[in-house]
C-alpha cells in the first residue's frame, strides 16, 4: 500500500469507512440474518452512514487529487506539458511556477483555475469538457499530432496572474516594461505570457498577442 | 427455529430489494475506493457519478423498506 494514503487522514478515513462498510454488507449477504432491530442498525451503518462518510471524505480527497499535476498529466496528450513542468532546467513559466513552493505539484491548477466565488465549480465543469474532448478527439492521437493541435480554449487572462502579481507592488513597478505597459496589462490587450515578456507558458504554447 | 420476537418478516420482494441494495453498496464502495487509490480522471468521474449514484439508490431502497416495515408494524 502506498504511504501517501496514510499520510492523508482523509484518505485513511475514507478507506477505513469503506472497509468496515464492505465487511458489514458482506456479512449481511452471506449470513442472511433475520431483520431484527439490531440488523437494521447494522444495515443503517453499512448502507447509509459509512458509505456516506466514504463519499464525503472521498469527494474532498478526489477534488484535491484533481488539482495535482499527476492528475492533469494522466491523459497522455498532457505528458509533454507535465514533463516540462517537472524539468528542473526548464525556463518556461509553467516550470518556474512548479519550482515555486507556493504552487509545487498544483501548478497546473494554480494557473488554469477560474478564480472567484464559483471558480472551483466553473473549473471542474471546464475539466469535464476536457474529458469529453479527450475521449472523443484526442484519445488515440499521437503526441506530435496533439502537440500541434491542442490549444487553450480562450486567451489566458492576465487577471489569473494578477491574483498573485497584483501589479501594485514596488518590485513590480520597478520593472520599466511593467510601468510602460501597465494599462494594457490590466485590460488584457498584452498578455503576460506573450513570447516577448514572460512566455511561452509551455514550450509548445501557441502564439499569444 | 422461530425468529426473535422483535424480528420482522420481510416479503420476498423486500428481501430481494435489500440484497440488491447491499450489492449496489458494494459496487459503489468499490468505485469510490478505486478513485482514492488511482486518482485519475476516469476513476474519479465514475466514483462521483456512478459510485455515488449507486450508493444513494441503495440507501434509498433501505430507507423505503425500513419505513414500510415500521408503518406496517404501527398499523398492527
Amino acid at each position: 500500500m502506498e504511504s501517501w494514503i496514510f499520510s492523508n487522514p482523509l484518505l485513511a478515513l475514507a478507506l477505513g469507512c469503506a472497509g468496515v462498510s464492505a465487511m458489514l454488507v458482506l456479512w449481511y449477504l452471506l449470513r442472511r440474518p433475520t431483520l431484527t432491530n439490531a440488523t437494521k442498525l447494522v444495515l443503517l451503518a453499512a448502507i447509509g452512514v459509512l458509505p456516506l462518510a466514504t463519499a464525503a471524505t472521498g469527494n474532498v480527497a478526489g477534488f484535491e487529487a484533481t488539482k495535482s499535476r499527476r492528475f492533469c498529466g494522466s491523459c497522455h496528450v498532457m505528458t509533454p506539458y507535465k514533463n516540462d513542468s517537472e524539468d528542473p532546467t526548464s525556463k518556461t513559466l509553467a516550470a518556474r511556477h512548479a519550482r515555486n513552493g507556493m504552487f509545487g505539484d498544483e501548478n497546473c491548477y494554480a494557473c488554469h483555475a477560474d478564480y472567484g466565488m464559483y471558480g472551483t465549480v466553473v473549473t471542474k465543469l471546464g475539466g469535464l469538457r476536457h474529458v469529453y474532448e479527450y475521449v472523443l478527439h484526442y484519445r488515440n492521437m499521437s503526441l506530435e499530432e496533439a502537440r500541434a493541435t491542442i490549444h487553450i480554449r480562450k486567451p489566458f487572462p492576465n487577471s489569473t496572474c494578477m491574483h498573485c502579481h497584483s501589479t501594485d507592488g514596488p518590485t513590480w513597478d520597478a520593472v520599466r516594461e511593467h510601468a510602460s505597459l501597465l494599462d494594457r496589462l490590466r485590460d488584457g490587450s498584452v498578455s503576460c505570457a506573450s513570447a516577448g515578456c514572460h512566455g511561452p507558458a509551455h514550450p509548445f504554447s501557441k502564439v499569444t498577442p | 427455529m422461530t425468529a426473535p420476537a422483535e424480528a420482522t418478516t420481510l416479503s420476498r420482494r423486500a428481501t430481494i430489494a435489500l440484497r440488491v441494495a447491499a450489492v449496489l453498496t458494494l459496487i459503489g464502495l468499490a468505485l469510490m475506493v478505486w478513485s482514492i487509490l488511482v486518482p485519475t480522471p476516469l476513476p474519479v468521474m465514475l466514483a462521483m457519478t456512478v459510485g455515488q449514484g449507486f450508493g444513494t439508490l441503495a440507501f434509498g431502497i433501505y430507507i423505503l423498506i425500513v419505513v414500510r416495515q415500521l408503518r406496517r408494524e404501527l398499523r398492527r
